[in-house]
């Protein structure tokens, strides 16, 4: 490779990495900082599930009050938000579903992600 | 001479073949054996549409655009072939997000800076295939690069890159890739394709003996081959998601 060849390569490399920081300096700050998409649960849906599936603070004094108290307000965890519940919901709704069993939504964001429905 | 003349085999059957086959490979792998369980119908086919680009990507670094042993085209076929093939994953690629975003609109959540690092992966390898099909539009690359072995190698840079971010974008979403050995046979067809550039020149059949008789293979042939076997495999991905569907669903 000429000379030429090697310093654009370089400035391509170093231009990925700079930009590459800024946009992670830039998106721990907006998945903090985020709003919440609406979201529905369905307790009646979800009877023969053990609560503290959920509700692990019940019994491991990990924190109290809502969900969203520790997971989204908590700076040291709120980033990991979405990774968290999506894992929690799909992976036991895919696990059922691969059982043979009905379970709730697998993919379908518009499913949970619902302003029109409210939770019971 | 009269006798080499006749063994310069142009059929384009078998590599149309080879073509429908290896696009079909994944597609089988993925809804023909133990299929994860099926969403709705357009998530499931904008997402058959996407391992379809993925194979054609793939394919990319099989037909590289130099000559291959058959069919006896020039190397112009080849090249056309090529671009066709990379043309057609740009396509499927917009389709696999188009159908997708048609299908759940709030997916638009996850092409902002926020999203997962799996869909970012996948967004970034999206605008790098954007980049590399503009880049080799013959006007444009003269432009860029006046030294054509220079731009070969940022080509292949940029292809590997792809590649890269696919596979994480593939492993990160990994809803289809529901058991370690498909997990296993992507990462292996993964690390084939990309040794396989520096393996082909050995491998490829073609020693240029007979390059005076071979034909030159019009745009028109590489096209019949290329879009004739993406529009087979469209056809398919989509009666197989539609089988899938009837054969799963919960009623």
């Amino acid at each position: 490779m000429d000379k030429l060849g090697w310093i654009g390569v370089s400035s391509l490399v170093v231009a990925v990495i700079l930009v590459g920081l800024a946009a992670l300096s830039y998106r721990t700050d907006a998945l903090q900082e985020r709003p919440m998409l609406s979201v529905i649960f369905g307790h009646k849906d979800h009877e023969e599930i053990t609560c503290t599936k959920c509700h692990h603070n019940f019994i491991d004094d990990s924190g109290s009050g809502t969900c969203y108290s520790c997971h989204k307000y908590s700076t040291e965890i709120n980033a990991e938000i979405e990774r968290m519940f999506h894992d929690l919901c799909r992976d036991c709704h895919v696990a059922t579903r691969q059982e043979g069993e009905a379970a709730g939504p697998l993919r379908s964001c518009a499913q949970c992600h619902d302003a029109t429905l409210k939770s019971d | 001479m009269v006798g080499r003349k006749s063994t310069a085999d142009t059929s384009i059957g078998p590599l149309f073949f080879r073509l429908c086959l290896s696009l079909a490979v994944p597609l089988m792998l993925l809804w023909g054996i133990v299929p994860a369980p099926t969403t709705v119908f357009l998530w499931d086919w904008a997402n058959a549409i996407g391992y379809l680009a993925v194979a054609l990507l793939f394919l990319l670094f099989v037909y590289r655009g130099q000559p291959q042993s058959l069919p006896a085209f020039s190397g112009r076929f080849f090249i056309n072939l090529h671009r066709d093939l990379g043309v057609l994953a740009l396509i499927f690629v917009g389709l696999h997000m188009g159908v997708l975003l048609a299908s759940e609109p709030l997916l638009m959540e996850h092409l902002k800076p926020t999203a997962p690092w799996y869909m970012l992966s996948g967004l970034a390898s999206a605008v790098l295939l954007i980049m590399i099909v503009l880049s080799s539009l013959p006007s444009l690359r003269k432009r860029v690069w006046s030294d054509y072995s220079v731009f070969r190698k940022y080509h292949l840079l940029i292809s590997v890159s792809i590649i890269v971010l696919l596979l994480i974008h593939l492993f990160g979403s990994q809803y289809y890739l529901n058991s370690l050995w498909k997990k296993l046979l992507m990462i292996l067809m993964g690390c084939y394709v990309l040794t396989r550039y520096s393996i082909q020149k050995r491998r490829s059949g073609y020693n240029g003996s007979n390059d005076n008789l071979r034909k030159r293979g019009n745009v028109s042939v590489s096209m019949l081959v290329s879009y004739g076997s993406l529009w087979v495999m469209l056809l398919l991905s989509f009666l197989l998601v539609l089988l899938q569907q009837i054969l799963m669903s919960d009623g």
